[in-house]
């Protein structure tokens, strides 16, 4: 039978390696994607997943299971990501012009043209890129984590009500930059 | 329903958070308005175009380096704890030099570092080994002797006894002078 991941913490308090490398192979997709996406750089995504796991080991002999395995995990790498971007503002000046709203890039395109997958993906990415952290993070963790609102929420440590503002936002912002785009029917 | 309440509860609708009343009357909606109609298409091609965005396989080194952490990190609280051990068996050894390090310590340094002594190191003790043991501790001790000897013909500056006395000469000659 497959061990729960709060089992496999256990173990790891106790000293068993195989039991974190069981983790780490469990959970390092996840958690290297949800840093990728939310940073766009990959880079960086890899720093935050060993960052991640080593945080993890470290603290298998304090951890309690609160809540599930994968919210507290989520917690640390929301966290990691929120503290590399605070880095990037220290030494990259952004105007604030930049932080309020997103747009999509400049790009003259014809609605109706038919967009082949890599492009697509460009755009995509741009179109995600674009939305306040807040907003990103949500959209991230709901549409390519399968998180529920709740859950959501614990991570981000705010309201089940803000989170679904947060998205329903989202939503209407990437139906503005992404809803007049025409994938070819295998891409999308 | 008119448009503007239409468009706020898009989303909504499309989240299945309306009660199935409102949901009735929105369909409704979009059946007869073909604006709100293309607002609901477009947020639903957005979301689904995001399918694209497909998940990256984290490089291999990633796991090598979190787990090469682990280990060095486990290695450092282990090499923590050993250090009073460490602290106790270094002061025992240096204890062990201390006494070793007086007459049989130069006596080791002697046999080593002259290498035509006729006793070697590593040589099983038979009775012939013991006596040249024997002579060459008489050799060390005699050393010592002629060591001192060394010395004594180094310290060439304390006069002479017949200086001694011409100097002893010069100065009652200087004090009849004196005298006179
Ligand atoms: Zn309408």
């Amino acid at each position: 039978m497959e061990e729960t991941d709060i089992a496999l913490m256990e173990l790891i308090k106790r000293g068993d390696d195989k039991a974190f490398e069981l983790l780490l192979a469990r959970h390092q997709r996840s958690v290297y994607n949800l840093a990728c996406r939310f940073l766009n750089d990959e880079a960086e995504a890899e720093d935050i997943t060993q960052e991640t796991f080593i945080r993890v080991f470290r603290a298998a002999g304090t951890y309690t299971p609160e809540a599930k395995f994968s919210t507290w995990l989520y917690t640390i790498v929301k966290n990691l990501c929120f503290n590399s971007l605070r880095k990037r503002r220290s030494v990259t000046i952004v105007s604030t012009e930049e932080e309020t709203l997103p747009e999509i890039p400049a790009e003259n395109h014809d609605p109706s043209e038919i967009i082949d997958g890599k492009r697509l993906r460009f755009k995509v990415l741009n179109a995600v890129s674009a939305l306040p952290e807040n907003m990103r993070i949500a959209v991230i963790l709901h549409k390519f984590h399968d998180l529920q609102y709740d859950e959501i929420a614990k991570i981000l440590g705010c309201s089940v009500n803000a989170v679904k503002l947060r998205v329903h936002r989202a939503k209407a912002l990437l139906a503005n930059s992404l809803g007049d785009l025409h994938p070819k029917p295998n891409d999308a | 329903m008119n448009c503007e309440w239409t468009k706020d509860n898009l989303i909504a609708c499309i989240d299945r958070e309306l009660d199935p009343s409102q949901e009735l009357l929105l369909k409704e909606h979009l059946h007869d308005c073909s604006a709100c109609r293309r607002e609901y298409e477009k947020i639903q091609i957005a979301w689904k175009t995001l399918d694209c965005w497909k998940d990256l396989a984290p490089p291999e080194h990633i796991q090598k380096n979190i787990l090469r952490e682990i280990k060095g990190g486990r290695k450092a609280k282990w090499l923590y704890r050993m250090v009073p051990a460490a602290a106790v068996l270094l002061i025992i050894a240096g204890i062990g030099f201390f006494y070793n390090s007086t007459d049989t310590g130069s006596f080791r340094q002697f046999t080593v570092e002259k290498e035509n002594t006729p006793v070697e190191a590593h040589t099983d003790i038979s009775q012939e080994n013991v006596d040249d043991i024997i002579v060459n501790l008489q050799l060390l001790r005699e050393k010592d002797f002629y060591d001192s000897l060394d010395r004594l013909e180094k310290i060439d500056y304390l006069p002479l006894v017949e200086d001694r006395q011409e100097e002893d000469k010069k100065e009652s000659n200087l004090l009849e002078m004196h005298a006179a």
